[in-house]
C-alpha cells in the first residue's frame, strides 16, 4: 500500500481552477482555512492551493442519532471515523511550483484522483508569499469567500515571517490599495479584516 | 411515467379502508387473546398433552417454557463493558438474463466494544459465486436457487458471527468471564429460507447453520436474532389450540391448520411489555426445529419490548436452547438489546450499522456487472445480456416524451 507521509488527504476531483481533497475528520492537523496545500501532479510540478471551506457531511442516520437522549463515545467514534470518511475540503488553485520556482499562475495541469495532498512547511508558505501575483486570483474567485481567504492566506504570510510579518501585511496592503482602487468599500473590508 | 398514479388513487383508499376495518377486528379480537393468555398463564398437563398431539399433526405453534405465559421480566442492567459484534447480509441473486451466471452475498458486520470509548471496527466480507462445471443443484437454466442463495447469507452471516466471536475470545486471551455477545439480523432459525428445500436438504442446512451455533456456544458467546415488527401468530396459535375445547386424542389436522389466520401477530399480544422486559420463553414447533434440536441447537424465541420512544417496539428475539437456559447469558442479551435500541430509538444501533455495512446498493450492482462483463469481454466471450434484459435496460431509463 502506498502511503503518503504528513499528508492531508487524497484528492477526490480536480479541475484546473480547484479541486477537492477526502481527509479523516478529527486529525490533529486537520487543515484550516486559509492554509497553503500542495498536491505533485507531474515530475517536478506540484500544484498550490488554498483551503476555503471544509465539508462535513450529514445524512440520514446521523440525523436520527442527534435525536437521541445519550450517545456512547463508541458510537461518536463509529460515525466519525468508519461512517463519515472522507470530510471534504475545497482548494482554490493559485499557483504551481515548477523546478524549484514558484508561479502565480493557475497550473498547466490539474492534480489527478487520489494523489497525496500536504500541508505547505513555513518555508514554502514564506517563498510562495513573497509575491503578490496571487491576490488577483483569489479576488477574481467567484462562489467563495474570496476576501476571508485571502485575509487568512496574508495573516498566515504574517505568522511565518516572525519580526517581519508587520512590514510584510504593509506591503500587502500598498498591493490592495493598489488592484482595488475602484472598490474602496471591498478594500477596507480587508484590510479590517487583516488588522482583526 | 407508466404509473398512473391518478387510476390507483381509488384502489389506495379502498386499501386503506379496508385495512382500517381489519384493524379494527383484530383489536376486538386483540382482548380476547390476551384474557386467554391470562387464562392459560401456567400450562397444565392437558394443555402440553394437547401440544404434543397437535406436534404430531404437523401443527406450527409456540411450545412454553417453563415461565408464566404472562410473564414479563425486566432488563438487568447492562455490565460496564461488554463486546457485541452484529452481522448482516445482503445478496445480488443470479440472473439468468445477465452475461454470467453468478450471485454475490456481502456480509457485514461491526464489532462493538461498550463501555471502552474505542471507535467500533467495521468489517466486510464479499463472496462472489458462479456456476460451475461440478454444480448438480436447480435447474438447467437457473443452477442457483434465489432460496439457496438466501440460505447461504444467513449461514455466512452466522459463520462470520462464529469466527470473530473466536478471534474476540481469544483476543481476551479466552477469558471467559470477558463478556462477548453476537446478534444477527433476522431469524436465527433458517426457516423461511428452507421453505421449499427437501427434507434432507433442510437437515443438511440445518446442520451447517447448528456447526456455526456451536462454535459460539464453545466459546461461550451469547449469540440472538432480532427480528423488528415481527408478523408471526406462534403464541396465538398456542392460545387457539388451548381454547380448543376438547380432548388431545380427539385433535384434527384440518382445524388445526385454520387456526389464527384471521388473529393479530403475536407482539400485538405483548402489548403490555414495558421497556425493556421479554415475555416468556417458547420454542417454536416447526419440524426444522426439531432438525435444530436433533444438531443440538434447538432454538428458543421471546418477545421483547426494546423500547424507544413511546410504548416502545415490541422484536422478537431467538435464541439457542443453551442461552435460554442460562439466566446470565438471556439476561445479557436483553440488555444489550434495550441499550442498544436507545440510541437508534426502537432498534439496535449495531444491527443497524450492520445492515448498512452489508447492503449492496443499486449502483454497486451496476458497477459490478460492469466489472463482470469487462472481465468476460477481456477473456473473449461474447458478454451480453439477454435481448430482454438489454431492452428492459433501455425502457427504464429516463424517456425523452412523456410516454
Amino acid at each position: 500500500m502506498r502511503d503518503c507521509p504528513e499528508q492531508v488527504g487524497r484528492v477526490l476531483r480536480a479541475s484546473t481552477v480547484g479541486f477537492a481533497i477526502g481527509v479523516r475528520v478529527l486529525q490533529p492537523e486537520l487543515p484550516t482555512f486559509g492554509t497553503l496545500v500542495k498536491v505533485q501532479t507531474q515530475v517536478a510540478t506540484e500544484v498550490l492551493g488554498l483551503i476555503y471551506d471544509v465539508l462535513i457531511d450529514d445524512d440520514p442516520f446521523v440525523r436520527q442519532l442527534i435525536a437521541a437522549r445519550e450517545l456512547r463515545d463508541e458510537d461518536v467514534l463509529d460515525q466519525r471515523q468508519n461512517r463519515q470518511v472522507p470530510a471534504e475540503v475545497s482548494v482554490l488553485a493559485v499557483g504551481y511550483r515548477r523546478n524549484g520556482t514558484f508561479y502565480h499562475l493557475l497550473p498547466p495541469q490539474p492534480p489527478a484522483a487520489l494523489d497525496c495532498a500536504f500541508a505547505c512547511d513555513d518555508a514554502e508558505v514564506r517563498a510562495f508569499t513573497n509575491r503578490t501575483d496571487y491576490f488577483r486570483i483569489v479576488l477574481q474567485a467567484q462562489g467563495l469567500p474570496a476576501d476571508e481567504l485571502l485575509a487568512a492566506s496574508l495573516r498566515e504570510g504574517e505568522r511565518v515571517r516572525g519580526g517581519g510579518g508587520r512590514q510584510f501585511l504593509i506591503e500587502c496592503g500598498r498591493e490592495l490599495a493598489r488592484l482595488l482602487a475602484m472598490d474602496p468599500v471591498r478594500l477596507d473590508g480587508i484590510l479590517r479584516r487583516l488588522r482583526a | 411515467m407508466t404509473l398512473e398514479l391518478n387510476q390507483v388513487t381509488r384502489q389506495v383508499h379502498e386499501m386503506a379502508e379496508s385495512l382500517a376495518a381489519r384493524q379494527k377486528r383484530l383489536v376486538a379480537r386483540l382482548d380476547e387473546l390476551h384474557d386467554l393468555l391470562h387464562r392459560y398463564a401456567e400450562p397444565d398437563d392437558a394443555l402440553r398433552a394437547k401440544i404434543r398431539q397437535a406436534r404430531a399433526l404437523g401443527w406450527i405453534g409456540a411450545e412454553p417454557g417453563h415461565e408464566p405465559l404472562t410473564a414479563a421480566i425486566p432488563a438487568p442492567p447492562l455490565p460496564p463493558q461488554v463486546s457485541i459484534i452484529a452481522a448482516d447480509g445482503s445478496q445480488i441473486h443470479p440472473d439468468r438474463h445477465a452475461a454470467a451466471l453468478y450471485y454475490v452475498i456481502n456480509v457485514g458486520s461491526i464489532l462493538y466494544r461498550c463501555g471502552s470509548g474505542a471507535a467500533p471496527e467495521p468489517f466486510h466480507q464479499p463472496i462472489l459465486d458462479y456456476q460451475k462445471d461440478e454444480d448438480e443443484t436447480g435447474t438447467d437454466d437457473q443452477p442457483f436457487l434465489a432460496a439457496d442463495v438466501d440460505a447461504r447469507r444467513d449461514l455466512e452471516e452466522v459463520r462470520l458471527l462464529a469466527a470473530q466471536a473466536e478471534a474476540e475470545r481469544a483476543a481476551t486471551g479466552g477469558d471467559l468471564d470477558v463478556r462477548i455477545v453476537a446478534l444477527a439480523d433476522g431469524p436465527l432459525m433458517l426457516l423461511r429460507t428452507l421453505y421449499e428445500a427437501t427434507r434432507q436438504e433442510q437437515r443438511q442446512q440445518v446442520n451447517h447453520h447448528a456447526d456455526q451455533l456451536a462454535r459460539l456456544q464453545a466459546v461461550h458467546v451469547p449469540v440472538a436474532g432480532y427480528i423488528d415488527r415481527p408478523g408471526s401468530s406462534l403464541v396465538v396459535r398456542l392460545l387457539r389450540l388451548a381454547q380448543l375445547d376438547k380432548p388431545a386424542e380427539e385433535l384434527e389436522s384440518q382445524e388445526l391448520r385454520a387456526q389464527g389466520r384471521n388473529d393479530p401477530p403475536d407482539r400485538l399480544i405483548f402489548h403490555f411489555l414495558k421497556p425493556g422486559e421479554r415475555s416468556a420463553l417458547f420454542y417454536n414447533t416447526s419440524r426444522i426445529n426439531d432438525d435444530y434440536e436433533a444438531a443440538g441447537q434447538r432454538i428458543a424465541i421471546f418477545y421483547m419490548n426494546v423500547g424507544g420512544g413511546g410504548k416502545g417496539q415490541t422484536g422478537r428475539v431467538e435464541v439457542p436452547h443453551w442461552v435460554a437456559a442460562d439466566p446470565a447469558m438471556i439476561g445479557l442479551v436483553q440488555a444489550i438489546l434495550y441499550d442498544q435500541s436507545q440510541v437508534t430509538g426502537g432498534y439496535p444501533y449495531v444491527l443497524a450499522r450492520a445492515h448498512e455495512l452489508a447492503v449492496i446498493t443499486a449502483p454497486e450492482r451496476a458497477k459490478l456487472e460492469e466489472m463482470v462483463n469487462i472481465a468476460l469481454i477481456g477473456q473473449g466471450f461474447d458478454a451480453r445480456p439477454s435481448e430482454k434484459a438489454h431492452w428492459k435496460q433501455l425502457s427504464s431509463r429516463k424517456r425523452r416524451f412523456g410516454r
